[in-house]
């Protein structure tokens, strides 16, 4: 179940991000935080990580993106990436 | 813990975020304190009510209307459930100063529960037979007693298969503040942890908030044993990749 | 829980996002909002209720799920704490559920306690009573609810013509009370928590709010995280965790504080700087009588006043408090500026002490000589270590000499007022003050033959057998006198049950309705949220019970003009409620009934409180509460002054309306400094100093039950410096042997940690059962107030080796 934060970088030629912008809100998987005219934070919160990666190709081909950069990605685990990535712990 | 010059009022500071923040999920350093998620003390609930969602959800007990004067209960309260609440699935493990790789580890230690016997401070316990391969193998729980890394060691001197060993480093794990959970990142005041660590210099206190030099931190535990948060602030980890000692 | 995760992670990807693309940290985050932060599911169900600790009165939020408290989180509507709690206040909740409750009346047979019904306690505690009114004396607390006090002092004093009844806030804010009546003639201070937002100079007086406030100290401490400029200068007898955040520390030695604020008149007066506008308005000036001095002093002329406080230059004063004369100087140019907001704040360190009332006065009166008093920011505050001690000592008057709303019992008027209200025959107060507290448990720890006249002691709420100084001269004689019979309401076990004949379970915090009122005249009410365990029992009902059953014995006083109980409470019908039996108790809320009547004493005094249900709806109102046109109630910030004070006439600046000089003026006092009873000699060179810690209140009786708090602070400890013990070849942690005249106590030593106090100056904290400072305090005390000096004695330390030998 991961959730991640990304930033979106406009192309800036492109005129109509509000466009791209609406179509943003209007995915339920997606929940558009603070915005400028060149970018723009959004918090994506999928069921699994092929949703996820699913939705970073879908918002990555909207028009007028030209980049994405991760911020954050976590995971609504209990296990701590820490402790599950020992070799001590036990299950 | 320096005190500030006369005109060192320090203005409020930016947060800043480095990789290894982000790596380990720190991202509460960005937000303001007066946003963060207020804390709050959960208490266990009772024992009847821990039993019932546990074993047999669909029959938890009809809240039956305990006797009672005028509407006060004269039943005794029940006692609070500790140990009923159902373990985690899973959770790291601490190995007493000394110990080498775990494969080595387990390979070698015969469980004969010696280190367990000349802890001064019973903080070595045997793991029980819930933890499956690892039963009986000695480990600590600093939530329930943490080592106090005696000077002299007793439990490496009492550990005849030698798993045990001064050729290694002592450090057992390494600790953390997670700083969300943190009193002194919640406005109060609190020292608990600076004031009880063993080992001198390892956490600093700056603008009354501890940090903790993960270079020095034996992982003793101690911070995370004394730690008064509602949930507890100090993340303790164990020692990832120990040593192995020369066959 | 899980929701309540993602939620977290989700604002925190959030954030992380945001400040990407914003890039200056100003962003909006979503973070979970207040109204949504402890949502546990529909099954907890919150309500609010005042912390039961200290006299901050922070509000908590009690989270209950079938029939049992379990959460617990600050309350973010409430003005005092805004959300936050301190250490203590998140773990509250858990004092109910300690492994040993009281849950039965307990009574002491041969040596051993067996458990009794309560009807058998309640006549057993009457017929005592019944036998000897008059050697029959009731401790409280400033714990007890003011419904609790209220009861208590209306069977004492308006039934039983006793005044033998004191609390315990004797010992603790007794010289606060007297300081105020002697600057402004009426009691408690005139500012509040909202001059911590406005200060620009904040000055701890022999204070640690750091840890015994640390709700109040982090409101200054974040306004400068905010980029303010606080300025704190802490003086203090030795560095504390509010000297870590202090831009001066002034170290002085013990009774210093009366030679500093004399310097600092001196310095006003000297340099001329002094407010010479509201001096000439508001102010007159006083001394104590050189024959029999009284509280109330002499009137003395502005040329007197100066020509005495002459004497007191930077340089003398530097002879009496070791600050050194350039620091007095530098307080002098401080409170000579007027640009400046300047608030004081103490608490036990100007209270306990042989001069409290004096101290109290001469801070009061830098504050008013200088001008900074009655704006926001400008205010000298008293705090309190109890979470009722304004509210249910002060106010309803549980003290010896006192009656409800400020009166007292040697004034004819105020016992027939307080007649009235009560519908008693006219004679029934007694007009001699009781015994306060260091002489009631002195009579009681006496021989009948020696003249020890009290014989039968309740004590609600408090526990004397661990606070009261000089524990082998005041209580634990106790033991060994058959005849004296003590009766103690508690939660748990303590240092007092030990000695107790009659122990009676009590209910605790939000296991039953109260009413508390704090620090800044807040008075602050909860319901009942939770049974008690077992037989607990609320101790207002106690009290109530123990009136009927003497009732029932025939005891006239328990009955009003009229022939009425004293304690009735009518139904719609005219009916008795029942409300002595316990299973009636609840039937109506007593609470309610005893504040409403008690809300009609509190005109005089202008300590006006609003009707029982406008605090159900607030976190908390601060009196004067006044009713508006519109039927609305308004509490006050800052009294006496005309921009908030309802009782300032119209268009006037300040009225201080309760003057002893009967003109509107407060008091500046003159004191001459006095040394301290007790000072270090060859025998006893050092100076002990006792006082509390973060992580447990008072007696530790509470908070000792909680594992978090227990684990962060185990044990008590002697302070001491690293020069003292390497001198003794003391180790750190090394168990040493506290000696005094008095008494002795063992120890571990701790060097250099959470508070480090100068050579020749140890520090015990008194939390801790198992080691009692106590046993070593001095009982000298205040001439007026009557309370004890804690802060400083003689005492020596020894290795355990030394000692035993
Ligand atoms: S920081 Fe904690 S775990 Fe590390 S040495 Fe100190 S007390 Fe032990
Ligand atoms: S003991 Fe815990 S709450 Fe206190 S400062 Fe250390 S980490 Fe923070
Ligand atoms: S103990 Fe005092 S400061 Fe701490 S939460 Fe309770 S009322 Fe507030």
């Amino acid at each position: 179940m991961p959730i991640s934060g990304l930033v979106i970088t406009f192309d800036q030629t492109f005129d109509h991000i509000d466009e791209t912008l609406s179509r943003l809100r209007a995915e339920p998987a997606i929940e558009v935080g603070a915005c400028d005219r060149q970018q723009c934070a959004i918090v994506v919160d999928t069921p699994s990580q092929a949703d996820d990666k699913k939705i970073y190709q879908w918002v990555q081909d909207l028009p007028g993106v030209a980049g994405i950069q991760v911020a954050f990605v976590g995971f609504d685990d209990d296990a701590t990436p820490d402790s599950s990535s020992t070799t001590d712990s036990v299950d | 813990m320096p005190s500030p010059a006369a005109d060192d009022n320090q203005p409020s500071r930016k947060p800043t975020l480095n990789r290894r923040d982000l790596l380990q999920g720190r991202l509460w350093k960005l937000m303001r304190p007066s946003e963060r998620t207020p804390l709050v003390m959960r208490y266990p609930k009772t024992r009847a009510d821990v039993d019932g969602s546990d074993l047999a959800p669909s029959s938890k007990p009809s809240s039956k209307t305990p006797r009672s004067i005028g509407g006060i209960a004269i039943e005794p309260v029940p006692p609070t459930a500790f140990d009923t609440t159902a373990p985690p699935r899973s959770f790291p493990v601490f190995r007493p100063p000394g110990a080498v790789a775990e494969h080595q580890f387990l390979a070698g230690c015969t469980r004969c529960g010696d280190c367990v016997d000349v802890c001064p401070h019973d903080a070595i316990v045997k793991a029980p037979d819930r933890m499956g391969a690892i039963a009986g193998t000695p480990t600590i729980d600093a939530d329930a007693n943490a080592c106090l890394m005696c000077e002299d060691f007793p439990c490496i001197s009492a550990c005849e298969p030698g798993v045990l060993s001064r050729l290694l480093p002592t450090t057992i794990g390494t600790a953390r503040v997670t700083e969300h959970l943190c009193l002194a990142h919640h406005s109060t005041i609190c020292t608990v942890c600076s004031e009880r660590c063993p080992t001198a210099g390892v956490i600093s206190v700056s603008d009354g908030k501890p940090t903790i030099d993960e270079g020095t931190c034996t992982g003793c535990g101690v911070c995370r044993y004394v730690c008064p948060a509602p949930e507890n602030a100090i993340l303790l980890m164990p020692l990832l990749n120990r040593p192995s000692l020369p066959s | 829980m899980d929701s309540k995760r993602r939620g977290f992670l989700k604002s925190a990807a959030m954030a992380a996002a945001s400040s990407m693309v914003l890039g200056d940290g100003e962003f909006s985050l979503p973070v979970l909002g207040a109204a949504d932060a402890p949502n546990d599911g529909d099954d907890v169900t919150w309500n609010k209720a005042p912390c039961r600790f200290c006299g901050t009165g922070c509000h908590v939020q009690v989270g209950v799920h079938d029939g049992r408290v379990v959460a617990v989180a600050g309350d973010k509507a409430a003005e005092v704490n805004k959300g936050l709690l301190c250490v203590k206040g998140y773990h509250v909740g858990g004092i109910l559920y300690g492994a040993d409750r009281l849950t039965k009346p307990l009574l002491r047979k041969d040596g051993r306690l067996v458990e009794i019904e309560w009807d058998e306690a309640i006549d057993l505690i009457a017929k005592r009573i019944m036998d000897a009114p008059e050697k029959f004396a009731f401790y409280g607390s400033g714990q007890w609810t003011i419904p609790e006090g209220y009861a208590a002092q209306k069977l004492m004093k308006g039934g039983l013509s006793n005044n033998h009844i004191d609390p315990n806030a004797r010992l603790c804010m007794a010289s606060a009370v007297t300081g105020f009546l002697a600057t402004y003639g009426v009691d408690e201070p005139a500012g509040c928590y909202d001059d911590l937002d406005a200060c620009d100079v904040l000055i701890t007086w022999g204070n640690n709010p750091a840890e015994m406030h640390p709700i109040l100290f982090s409101r200054v401490t974040d306004r400068r995280s905010r980029g303010e400029n606080v300025r704190i200068i802490d003086i203090s007898t030795r560095r504390t965790r509010t000297t870590d955040a202090a831009n001066d520390y002034l170290e002085m030695d013990p009774h210093g504080d009366v030679a500093i604020a004399l310097g600092i008149m001196n310095q006003l007066i000297a340099s001329g700087t002094y407010d010479k506008d509201f001096v000439e308005k508001h102010c007159a000036f006083r001394a104590l009588e050189s024959e029999s001095p009284t509280l109330q002093g002499e009137a003395i002329s502005e040329d007197e006043f100066r020509k005495r406080i002459a004497a007191y230059t930077p340089e003398r004063v530097e002879e009496l408090s070791g600050v050194p004369a350039d620091k007095i100087r530098m307080l002098g140019k401080l409170f000579g500026d007027r640009n400046l907001r300047i608030t004081s704040l103490w608490c036990m360190g100007m209270n306990q002490h042989t001069m409290g009332t004096a101290v109290n006065s001469l801070v009061h009166g830098v504050h008013l000589l200088s001008g900074h008093f009655g704006r926001p920011g400008d205010a000298p505050t008293s705090l309190t270590g109890q979470p009722s001690a304004c509210g249910t000592v002060r106010e309803v008057g549980t003290l010896a000499h006192a009656l409800p709303g400020g009166r007292v019992v040697a004034n004819p008027d105020h016992r027939g007022q307080c007649e009235g209200f009560w519908n008693l025959p006219a004679g029934r107060i007694s007009p001699t003050p009781g015994f306060h507290t260091v002489k009631m448990f002195d009579q009681f720890t006496k021989s009948a033959e020696e003249g020890g006249d009290i014989d039968t002691l309740f004590v609600q709420v408090t526990n004397p057998g661990q606070t009261l100084p000089n524990l082998n001269k005041l209580f634990n004689d106790k033991e060994i006198l058959k005849d004296k019979f003590l009766i103690v309401s508690e939660v748990y076990p303590t240092a007092t049950t030990q000695l107790a004949d009659l122990i009676l379970p009590a209910a605790l915090w939000v296991e039953k309705n109260g009413i508390y009122g704090n620090s800044e005249r807040r008075t602050q009410q909860w319901f009942k949220m939770v049974d008690p365990p077992g037989e607990a029992r609320d101790d207002t009902w106690m009290t109530i019970a123990i009136a009927h059953r003497l009732l029932e014995l025939g005891h006239e006083g328990m009955k009003d003009k009229d022939g009425e109980f004293i304690f009735a409470v009518k139904d719609d019908q005219g009916e008795d409620i029942p409300i002595w039996e316990f299973e009636h108790y609840y039937d109506t809320n007593v609470d309610k009934h005893l504040f409403e009547e008690y809300r009609q004493f509190t005109t005089m005094k202008h300590k006006n409180l609003a009707p029982y249900d406008e605090y159900v709806k607030a976190r908390g109102l601060r009196w004067p509460v006044v009713q508006q046109d519109d039927g609305s109630w308004r509490e006050t910030r800052f009294r006496f002054a005309g921009f908030d004070d309802p009782f300032v006439a119209e268009g006037e600046e300040f009225d201080f309306y309760h003057s002893s000089s009967g003109d509107g003026r407060a008091q500046v006092w003159f004191h001459d400094y006095q040394p301290p009873p007790e000072v270090p000699d060859e025998e006893f060179p050092m100076w002990l100093c006792t006082g509390r810690v973060l992580e447990h209140w008072h007696t530790g009786t509470m908070t000792r039950r909680l594992p978090q708090l227990n684990r962060a602070m185990p044990t008590a400890y002697v302070e001491m410096n690293l020069q003292d013990a390497l001198a003794q070849n003391i180790r750190q942690g090394e168990t040493v042997v506290i000696e005094s005249l008095r008494g002795t106590t063992q120890l571990p030593v701790w060097i250099d940690g959470r508070g480090r106090p100068p050579r020749g100056t140890i520090f015990v904290p008194f939390f801790d059962e198992t080691k009692l400072i106590n046993n070593c305090t001095l009982d000298d005390h205040d001439p007026f107030s009557k309370q004890p000096d804690y802060k400083k004695c003689a005492a020596r330390v020894r290795k355990l080796s030394e000692a035993s030998s």
